[in-house]
């Protein structure tokens, strides 16, 4: 986990519209940062990031290549200087929550520190699974460190 | 409270897959964290004398590999998606969907998932077998009522005369399911049974299962593996149930438990004992081949006897040794973990044998705990003894220089095909491993029954014929 006392916990939204997360991971250009407030057991939208995402090698403007994404390889997206600037936005963050994304860059993200919540649809709604989620872990954990 | 168990004896309820790979025509869909069914193949196929993969098993089981997607948002929609997707790649006369610990954990509701998608062309069946709930004991137990409760749902008994289910062993947990399942098959058809053994190569398969409300009895082979299930067909088919909590193991046990069947069924009696009088005469004929090495290799025969097994193997194999075999019971090491109520039929069973058995029932299901004790007893008795074991005790039997039968999992000395420690030819194989083991051990000690070292230093160890 990557809250502390001093680091809320942040989770970064894959978004086009602010409103649904069905963003495949190699379109990701904007992300919603929220932080999760455990007075209100809530995440609270708190800025608008940008991926500069124009080093990401498409599989239409790379054939020769052997990886990346959609090319029918099934080496999913690995363009590993793609995969390193989003974590230079969103590496504060202990989820990402996107429409789509491969096994092989979710594992890298993942040693970043950072889960991969897949899952398209209502911001909204997976908002409020998530903080659900948070909020009886933090219990949990609360009740591991004081047994 | 739990506790952490060095070398164990067993897998968590999730390894029931290989339960549903021992029902022909049956494939497992694990809805667990990527790893969980790999481990439980690993160490139970691999891990039980090289059992392979077989139908859809290994590799090939379907998993929905859940993540942390699925820990926050729920993995039903995503189980739903890949029972869509073994339909269409995996041929199987009936699909059981396995819950791991994270479907467990977040409340992932499996039976419903399968109850929207079983059809009468995809039977399937849903049940939960998270880690947490208990070892692969207690998940097979889970799987045989799930598929009974949920396959047979609607089922309604036509009773067939002289048509018995059988619940005994675990597959693959028992390295060798395969061979003992046969062996009983055989001699309850030996009295004129129509036998449902239900897995293995000698079942018929799911055609089986559906076959079980039409039983004339169930018979349980177990102190407490399989007794819910018998107890199940009781409530919702009326089918009465033989419970034999102990397995049979050579010639006594096994005649008797043919008696008892016998006369539960109203068999004839005639019949019966014929079949029993040629299978006993059969096998006294290979007992008495055997009086010659019995005498001539009095000094170096194992005498101490301790048992590191589970429950029904245990028992039926203290039975066998002390009974048949005149051994003297150390201690049996019960590693199943049974549920309270077993616990005292098994104490009482073994009692009921010989009263050299009172006070010699542990209950530990941590292996290294158990090597250090028969060591620190070996070391005290100074007798030849006989382990029942595993792999995990194989330095213990070479340091102590005794001889170890490879009888539960882990196994990997050996690879196990058809082999049998059950029923009348299983006592033959276990009196043939027993005593080949005086000349296959690394070195016979002749430090056995009072000699001394200056004797053993005398003859060396070539009262044996030579060490090998």
């Amino acid at each position: 986990m990557k809250e502390t006392h001093t680091e809320p916990l942040r989770l970064a939204v894959a978004t086009e519209d602010g409103i649904t997360s069905d963003v495949r991971f190699k379109d990701l250009h904007i992300v919603n940062i929220y932080e999760y407030d455990p007075e209100k057991e809530e995440f609270i939208f708190t800025e608008q990031r940008t991926v500069d995402n124009k080093t990401f090698q498409d599989s239409d403007t790379s054939v020769t290549n052997s990886s990346g994404c959609g090319n029918g390889t099934g080496n999913g997206c690995h363009d590993e200087s793609y995969i390193k600037d989003i974590i230079k936005v969103i590496g504060d963050c202990e989820y990402l929550l996107l429409g789509k994304i491969g096994p092989r860059a979710s594992r890298t993200l993942l040693r970043e520190g950072i889960s991969v919540l897949e899952k398209g649809g209502k911001v909204n709604e997976s908002l409020l699974q998530l903080s659900s989620y948070v909020t009886k872990r933090n219990r949990a954990m609360t009740k591991i460190n004081t047994d | 409270m739990s506790t952490i168990i060095q070398e164990a004896k067993f897998t968590c309820a999730l390894g029931a897959q290989q339960s549903v790979l021992g029902i022909p025509g049956a494939v497992p869909v694990i809805h667990a964290g990527p790893g969980c069914s790999q481990r439980q193949f690993s160490y139970l196929s691999v891990g039980s004398g090289y059992q392979g993969e077989g139908y859809t098993g290994g590799g090939q089981i379907p998993c929905t590999n859940s993540s942390q997607s699925e820990v926050v948002f729920g993995g039903e929609k995503k189980l739903a998606k890949l029972l869509d997707a073994t339909y269409k790649v995996m041929k199987g006369d009936l699909y059981v969907v396995l819950s791991g610990c994270t479907a467990g954990i977040v409340g992932d509701d499996v039976k419903q998932v399968t109850y929207d998608h079983s059809t009468k062309e995809h039977p399937t069946v849903g049940v939960d077998t998270s880690g947490f709930r208990g070892n692969n004991y207690k998940g097979h137990n889970i799987v045989i009522e799930g598929i009974i409760d949920q396959l047979l749902e609607e089922a309604q008994p036509n009773v067939r005369k002289g048509l018995v289910n059988v619940f005994s062993v675990v597959p693959f947990q028992d390295p060798y399911w395969r061979g003992d399942l046969e062996e009983i098959k055989r001699i309850l058809e030996g009295l004129g049974l129509e036998v449902n053994i239900l897995f293995g190569y000698g079942s018929k398969g799911v055609s089986e299962w559906y076959d079980i409300p039409n039983a004339e009895l169930n018979i349980v082979l177990s102190p407490w593996v399989g007794l819910g299930a018998a107890k199940l067909c009781e409530r919702r088919f009326g089918t009465p149930y033989l419970h034999n909590p102990v397995l049979p193991v050579g010639l006594k046990d096994t005649s008797a438990f043919l008696r008892k069947v016998a006369e539960t069924l109203s068999l004839d009696r005639e019949k019966t004992e014929d079949f029993i009088k040629s299978e006993e005469r059969r096998y006294k004929q290979y007992f008495v081949s055997m009086g010659d090495v019995l005498s001539d290799y009095a000094p170096y025969l194992p005498y101490d006897l301790y048992l590191i097994d589970d429950s029904a193997y245990g028992l039926g194999t203290a039975r066998f040794c002390t009974n048949e075999l005149g051994m003297i019971p150390q201690a049996f090491f019960d590693i199943d973990v049974p549920p309270a109520t077993a616990k005292e039929l098994i104490q009482a069973s073994l009692e009921e044998i010989d009263e050299a058995w009172k006070d010699k029932l542990i209950d530990e299901p941590d292996n290294a705990i158990i090597r250090k004790a028969v060591e620190q007893r070996i070391a005290i008795r100074q007798t030849k003894s006989l382990i029942f074991g595993s792999s995990w005790d194989k330095d213990l039997a070479e340091r102590t220089d005794n001889i170890l039968i490879f009888h539960s999992a882990p196994i990997t000395d050996n690879v196990i095909l058809n082999k049998t420690y059950v029923g009348y030819n299983g006592g033959l194989n276990l009196m043939q491993d027993i005593y080949s083991g005086v000349f296959n051990r690394k070195k016979v000690s002749n430090l056995t029954h009072g000699e001394t070292e200056r004797e053993r230093n005398t003859y060396g160890t070539a009262k044996t014929g030579g060490s090998n």
